[in-house]
């Protein structure tokens, strides 16, 4: 009995390395696969800007707007400053049910050939603003940017060239930036977008992007004349859009030059909202499509990109909690020895290779932090931006504050779930 | 479609395998660096032995005044702080560890038997700490520290520290002689036993004559910093009238020496 029991603690072991191990081994497969394909197969593109106006579509941009009147100006100026062709600009403005100044801060722009100002009653969700919008537009190319964005002059143009030089391109999206970060959640937020920006790239270059976010993405107005509107989707309706897209053998592109400023949200709590937001859409969306997943018909998504996704909201799950609690037992400990010891600064172990730490475990958690910052670099060349700067620190907390809003959100999800059958 | 694109798999594949590869190659090979330099470390302390014992078994009285067993303490401190870093990284279940410690107890034993030979025969009070800990005692961590500091602060002291939870016979013969309950932590100074946690400030006011090493230990580093900070002493009045400058260099044995007069 005695040795029964010997044993399975034993396999109990074992099977612990192993699986640990091999989940470490799949995570440094994706970063491997993400590095090898941005350096040794990225995509070779002739990059044509269409010089010849007569040769650019007709666009129209959507601003849905609810309570953000100090924003929307700012947007609404963004858009009118535009380096294109202005009567083959449309804005259409939806002020949907907004009980601030949203209305009247917009009526300094009526009378502005290019913009068209429409409100209506708020119906919950931005997907009805949306769709209320493209009843009202006939243009080739329609696109929509949130309120709290604004745009680089030369965005559009950038943009536009992706859909007349394939014609199985049916949406471009932008490289996204935090605008005037302040404090250290917004630094973080921007250091994240600027990894997010190496991603985009990179799928790009696999062909394989499986979401057009909000702002600033761009889509043939016939994507929505054949594949239906915008759905409700979760509060997601971008990433339902995009996967309607794939299935119908479309792909989406990365324009790294089209530049769009976001706000980021300044406190902890509206950040979270934001992003339980964000995964429980793309949790629900994730099981509304499954079906996608593992199939090679979608370049890579299929098989890669989105197991590669959920992957990595397991292993934060999983990860973030070991992490925390290693971290918290060695301050634990510095203490005691320190109450116990007084405090002895540059204590003598440092003072031989013997004691740097190069067990697997170290060795790889150092092998991540490099990886990191290449990710973050890369980024900051995509986006033409200096390398070093001390804002990169503020991505250490990250983990800590990722896990709040993936437990929340993988909670809401199971939680509808079981009201779902009811 | 995808089908030409396989060989991106292979590839990342390969790369990702090849850089574990390395990782444990490269861990590996450090341990095994590791235990070869505590191993060197462990024959040098066992040849310091050994030449001690047969110096003086050649030499009989004479070989009292000469001292080879403050290299000793230091060869024993630099191979316990390597087993504490060894236990801290790989645990106290490792093989490699259990070894290790079982030959460092042993020699630490050795090194107390010659010293006690030595202190009989020249007619000086050995002054030496033991320490019995166990693996699961919370205690002992703490007490862990306030020996590793002590060790640091006066590294002429001799603390044997033993692990109990080793199971060594020897140990457990330490423990019978000097009749240690099985409580730890517990300490043995001066032939008194006393066992839970005692502070730094405890452990050096424990004895009379550890207080004593302790006060001619400090004294002694007073000195040395009177000496740095008063570099050159004008000596004696040099041929030509000048005074010659002399540094007065203070002989390194007669330090050691001191602490074995009573």
């Amino acid at each position: 009995m005695a040795v029964f029991v010997y044993n399975y603690n034993y396999y109990m072991e074992v099977f612990n390395q192993i699986f640990i191990y091999l989940a470490l081994f799949v995570g440094l497969y994706f970063q491997v696969f993400m590095i090898l394909t941005y350096f040794v197969w990225p995509k070779k593109e002739k990059n044509l800007m269409i010089t010849d106006s007569i040769l650019l579509p007709t666009v129209s941009i959507i601003v849905p707007c609810f309570n953000e009147g100090n924003t929307v100006e700012k947007t609404m100026h963004s858009l009118l400053a535009l380096d294109y062709p202005k009567e083959k600009l449309d804005i259409v403005v939806i002020d949907d049910g907004s009980t601030d100044n949203t209305w009247e801060v917009v009526q300094q722009f009526k009378d502005n050939p290019q913009v068209r100002l429409f409100h209506k009653e708020n119906e919950g969700s931005k997907f009805a603003a949306l769709n209320f919008a493209l009843d009202l537009i006939s243009t080739e190319i329609v696109g929509c940017l949130d309120a709290d964005s604004s745009v680089d002059s030369q965005a559009l143009r950038h943009s536009v060239q992706f859909f007349k030089n394939d014609e199985n391109v049916s949406a471009v999206i932008p490289a996204m930036t935090i605008d005037n970060p302040k404090n250290i959640l917004q630094y973080m937020q921007k250091v994240e977008y600027e990894m997010i920006t190496f991603s985009k790239k990179v799928f790009h270059d696999l062909e394989s992007i499986y979401v057009a976010p909000g702002p600033f993405a761009l889509f043939r107005k016939e994507v929505f004349d054949t594949l239906g509107y915008y759905k409700e989707a979760h509060h997601t309706e971008d990433l339902e859009i995009t996967f309607r897209i794939l299935m119908s053998g479309k792909k989406v592109a990365f324009s790294s030059e089209s530049y769009v400023y976001t706000v980021a949200p300044r406190k902890l709590i509206p950040l979270i909202k934001q992003r339980v937001r964000w995964m429980y859409g793309f949790i629900k969306n994730m099981l509304d499509y499954k079906f996608l997943l593992f199939k090679t018909d979608y370049k890579h998504i299929g098989i890669l990109v989105l197991p590669a996704n959920i992957f990595g909201i397991l292993s934060v799950l999983i990860l973030v909690p070991l992490i925390a609690y290693s971290l918290i037992k060695s301050i634990y400990f510095f203490i005691e020895k320190t109450i116990v010891t007084g405090w002895i600064p540059g204590h003598v172990g440092a003072s031989s290779w013997f004691f740097i730490d190069t067990r697997p475990e170290a060795i790889i958690r150092i092998l991540t932090i490099v990886i990191l910052i290449t990710t973050i670099f890369l980024g900051r060349s995509i986006l033409k931006k200096k390398y070093l700067s001390w804002d990169i620190l503020a991505i250490l907390i990250y983990p800590y504050i990722s896990i709040i809003w993936t437990v929340k959100a993988i909670w809401n999800a199971i939680r509808s779930k079981k009201s779902a059958w009811r | 479609m995808l089908k030409s694109e396989w060989f991106k798999y292979v590839l990342s594949f390969l790369v990702t395998g090849t850089i574990l590869v390395l990782i444990f190659y490269v861990s590996d090979l450090a341990n095994k660096k590791r235990i070869e330099e505590m191993r060197s470390i462990q024959d040098n302390i066992t040849i310091d032995l050994l030449s001690s014992e047969t110096q003086f078994s050649l030499l009989n009285k004479s070989s009292c005044t000469q001292d080879s067993t403050s290299i000793l303490s230091s060869e024993v401190n630099k191979l316990s702080e390597r087993l504490g870093y060894m236990e801290e990284k790989f645990g106290s279940e490792n093989a490699n560890v259990i070894s290790l410690k079982k030959n460092y107890s042993l020699l630490l034993i050795k090194d107390y038997l010659l010293m006690s030979e030595l202190s009989k025969k020249c007619n000086i009070k050995p002054i030496f700490i033991f320490y019995f800990y166990s693996q699961d005692c919370e205690e002992c961590r703490r007490q862990n520290y306030v020996f590793a500091a002590l060790r640091e602060k006066y590294p002429d002291l001799r603390v044997y520290s033993f692990d109990t939870s080793l199971d060594l016979s020897a140990i457990n013969t330490l423990l019978t002689m000097n009749k240690v309950p099985k409580i730890y932590p517990a300490i043995v100074v001066d032939n008194k036993v006393y066992t839970g946690f005692k502070s730094i400030e405890e452990v050096e006011s424990s004895s009379p004559e550890l207080t004593k090493i302790i006060k001619d230990e400090a004294a002694k580093a007073a000195k040395a910093a009177a000496q740095t900070s008063v570099k050159l002493v004008p000596a004696v009045k040099g041929k030509e009238g000048l005074p010659v400058v002399e540094p007065e260099v203070e002989p390194a044995d007669s330090a050691t020496s001191n602490e074995a007069q009573p």
